[in-house]
């Protein structure tokens, strides 16, 4: 049976445990509805036989529905305060409530109307975790996930549109479970407000379990006006959720309930409807077992009691799903962008044979045409970049052949003027000696060379008037020639500027008529002249 | 943390990091392929262009080997392209002083570097080196420097330019002439000796 469901399972498939105060019961939704349940006891056989069925299914995840009187309830008022404050105060109170368990749970059900406008609190606990722990170890043990642990009253209020509809302020919705007895829920406009469970024969005897059902609602209608939750004038709407013969005996046999308004639901026709599907097979006529179920699968309803321990291996189940799915996409992602890489790798591969097939075509013909040629050191285009380089060089050819010539032109209309030192640079931008670059007139071109030249006037009879006037006449005719672009005396025989000393001796004996001068001049090409 | 079974989730990591690993070694390894086969496409690609445009400049080739070649080949012969002869200089100024019969001709040729031109020049795959020759000459007079520049010129191999020069006149005391061999004049020059070698230093052809 085991491996015949194990085949049967599919991804979606859904499941849950419902336990009872007798006994433990397992369904599952599949596409077509809710299966047979599969019962075990609470003793030890049934939890290995649970123990023995988790290791022979798939791990699908487990939703756990609680309906055993180890549920206790607390009303509370707490003073409004910010949702991270409130949730530590409720947390305390449970914890002081509510001893030596960890399934607690607390909300917040709605706010005073007066005074301080306090918030009601609903706090709720398996006293006894033994009813519950072990069947969560088992689970953990099988490393199957936990979804969920929800009681079957507190899970009946997401219910109540399905049962009773809207408006009835007093709802009192009774069921009967064949895991665990009569469950009696009581709302007041819409929340929940107290349940009540009793034990139950497991074998509906339809006149006699009618009987007792009304017996338990008429003690419990009294207990809800004694307690002040419902007004005596206030009519309570009960809900009996039933099928068969029990619905049939509810119905012939209703006499009124005090203030109690008599609702008859049928379970058959809520399962259809709220399922969509066919109905389940039921372990008994006239049970809600299946019916809470089923909208269990279909709701899925919200964590109360697990622990964070308890469901790490849904929290792990849903890790490994977005690791295999990020894995998947990964490798996705790789083969795509590998594919794609590849087939322009390929693409270019193609046109590279294609070029390289017309280069060497194309090489081959023009070597061919080549060989007709001499070969050349460079390319042929570069040849004559080398002549243009040295024809350059040679027309920036400099010497003093241009200096020499100007100034012998000069120097045999002044016999006097003796030439003793000449220095030339073919340096445009500097002097010879390094004196003052002003000799040198802006803008002109680089040949244009420099001349420093000394002499002295020979003979010299110590008129210093009479020479400063052949030097500086001598001056003139150099500046005269066309060649000459500037000329410029820097030395005279006598120095006769007032900011420089002067001395000497009268008689003349050993005084000599020296100058010093610097010319510019456009010097032609060496190349051109030669 | 503390509640995590790695064991539940060792064979999601293990698939995750082996995707992760073969999908990276994918990925790498396309884009790898691509790229040496985007740069394979692009050389060859770049040498057809290299080749079609050689191939279509053949005729303009053939007409520039035909106009320059001779020219190239006489500069390659008067040392202006490739080596320097500088043996051949050195003799070129023993003969002159043997010819001019001066008193003294000393020269000192430093090594060769790359020259910068002061001037516009478009050099293309070329480069120009000059190695200066600086003399030092006891002359009779001032002609003697310019025949000795002109010996250079048509004897010496290769192209030179003169940098710097400067004459002095050699004065004798009335007791006689200067001594020690030296002329009337004294002059010392510098001469840059060019020649043009490729980009990268090495000399053209053979």
């Amino acid at each position: 049976m085991i491996s015949s469901l194990t085949s049967r399972f599919k991804f979606a498939d859904r499941r849950a445990l419902f336990i009872g105060a007798r006994d433990a019961a397992v369904y599952h939704w599949r596409a077509e509805g809710l299966t047979a349940p599969r019962l075990f006891d609470l003793s030890d056989e049934g939890r290995e036989a649970f123990r023995r069925y988790l290791a022979q299914t798939p791990k699908t995840p487990f939703h756990i529905l609680l309906d055993a009187p180890e549920e206790e309830y607390r009303h509370e008022v707490v003073p409004h305060v910010s949702r991270r404050r409130r949730a530590a105060l409720l947390r305390r109170k449970a914890e002081r409530l509510f001893k030596n368990t960890p399934y607690c749970h607390h909300r917040v059900t709605g706010r005073e109307t007066e005074g301080r406008r306090d918030d009601r609190a609903l706090l709720t606990a398996i006293v006894n975790p033994a009813a519950l722990k072990p069947w969560c170890a088992m689970l953990d043990e099988a490393k199957t996930p936990l979804a969920a642990v929800g009681s079957l009253p507190l899970f009946t209020q997401s219910l109540l549109k399905v049962i009773a509809g809207d408006g009835a302020a007093n709802q009192l919705v009774v069921s009967l479970q064949s895991l665990s007895g009569l469950r009696q829920t009581f709302f007041r406009d819409g929340a929940f407000r107290l349940s009540r469970l009793v034990q139950m024969p497991s074998q509906v005897d339809a006149p006699a379990t009618a009987a007792a059902l009304r017996e338990e609602v008429e003690k419990i209608c009294r207990y809800l006006v004694s307690a002040r939750l419902a007004a005596p004038e206030e009519p309570i709407d009960i809900y009996f959720l039933a099928t068969g013969k029990l619905l049939d005996e509810l119905r012939q046999d209703a006499p009124p309930l005090g203030n109690g308004r008599q609702h008859f639901r049928d379970l058959a026709q809520l399962r259809q409807s709220g399922a969509g599907a066919r109905a389940a097979p039921e372990p008994g006529e006239s049970f809600s077992d299946g019916f809470f179920m089923q909208q269990a699968l279909k709701r899925l309803p919200a964590n109360i009691y697990a622990t964070p321990r308890e469901r790490r291996y849904l929290f792990m189940r849903r890790l490994r799903g977005g690791l295999l799915t990020a894995g998947a996409l990964l490798l996705l992602a790789g083969v795509v962008q590998g594919s794609l890489n590849l087939a322009k790798g390929l693409l270019y591969q193609h046109r590279s044979r294609t070029a390289a097939a017309q280069a060497d075509s194309y090489a081959a013909q023009y070597e061919e045409a080549r060989r007709r040629l001499p070969e050349t050191p460079v390319e042929p285009a570069e040849l004559k970049v080398a002549i243009d380089i040295a024809a350059a060089l040679a027309r920036r050819k400099t010497g003093p052949g241009g200096a020499v010539r100007l100034l012998s032109d000069s120097l045999g209309r002044f016999p006097a003027v003796q030439a003793t030192r000449l220095v030339w640079s073919a340096a445009a931008e500097t002097t010879p000696g390094g004196v003052a670059p002003q000799a040198v007139a802006p803008g002109l071109p680089p040949r244009c060379c420099h001349a420093r030249l000394e002499g002295r006037i020979e003979p010299f009879d110590g008129d210093f008037r009479a020479a400063m006037a052949v030097i500086n006449r001598f001056a003139d005719d150099l500046r005269g020639q066309s060649a000459t672009r500037s000329v410029r005396l820097l030395a005279l025989p006598l120095n006769l500027s007032p900011d420089a000393d002067l001395q000497g001796d009268t008689r003349g004996l050993n005084d000599e008529a020296r100058f010093t001068m610097d010319i510019v001049y456009a010097d032609p090409s060496e190349e051109a002249r030669s | 943390m503390k509640h995590i079974d790695w064991a539940y989730l060792r064979r999601a990591l293990l698939f995750l990091l082996g995707a992760a690993v073969f999908s990276g070694s994918l990925s790498a390894g396309g884009r790898y392929f691509e790229r040496r086969m985007e740069e394979a496409c692009r050389r060859d690609e770049a040498r057809l262009a290299a080749v079609s445009r050689r191939y279509l400049t053949r005729d303009e080739d053939e007409s520039l080997i035909k106009e320059y070649f001779p020219q190239f080949n006489a500069l390659r012969k008067t040392g202006v392209l490739g080596r320097e002869r500088r043996l051949n200089w050195i003799e070129t100024l023993q003969d002159a002083r043997d010819s001019l019969k001066l008193a003294a001709l000393g020269y000192e040729i430093a090594a060769q570097k790359p020259y910068a031109p002061n001037f516009p020049i478009a050099l293309g795959k070329y480069r120009i080196f000059a190695s200066e020759m600086n003399l030092d000459m006891q002359l009779r007079h001032e002609g003697n420097l310019f025949a000795v520049l002109t010996l250079l010129n048509e004897r010496a191999i290769g192209r030179y330019s003169v940098s710097r020069c400067e004459l002095n006149r050699n004065f004798r005391d009335k007791a006689g002439p200067a001594g020690g061999g030296a002329g009337n004049v004294a002059a010392s020059c510098a001469l840059q000796w060019f020649s043009i070698k490729l980009a990268d230093g090495s000399e053209i052809g053979p």
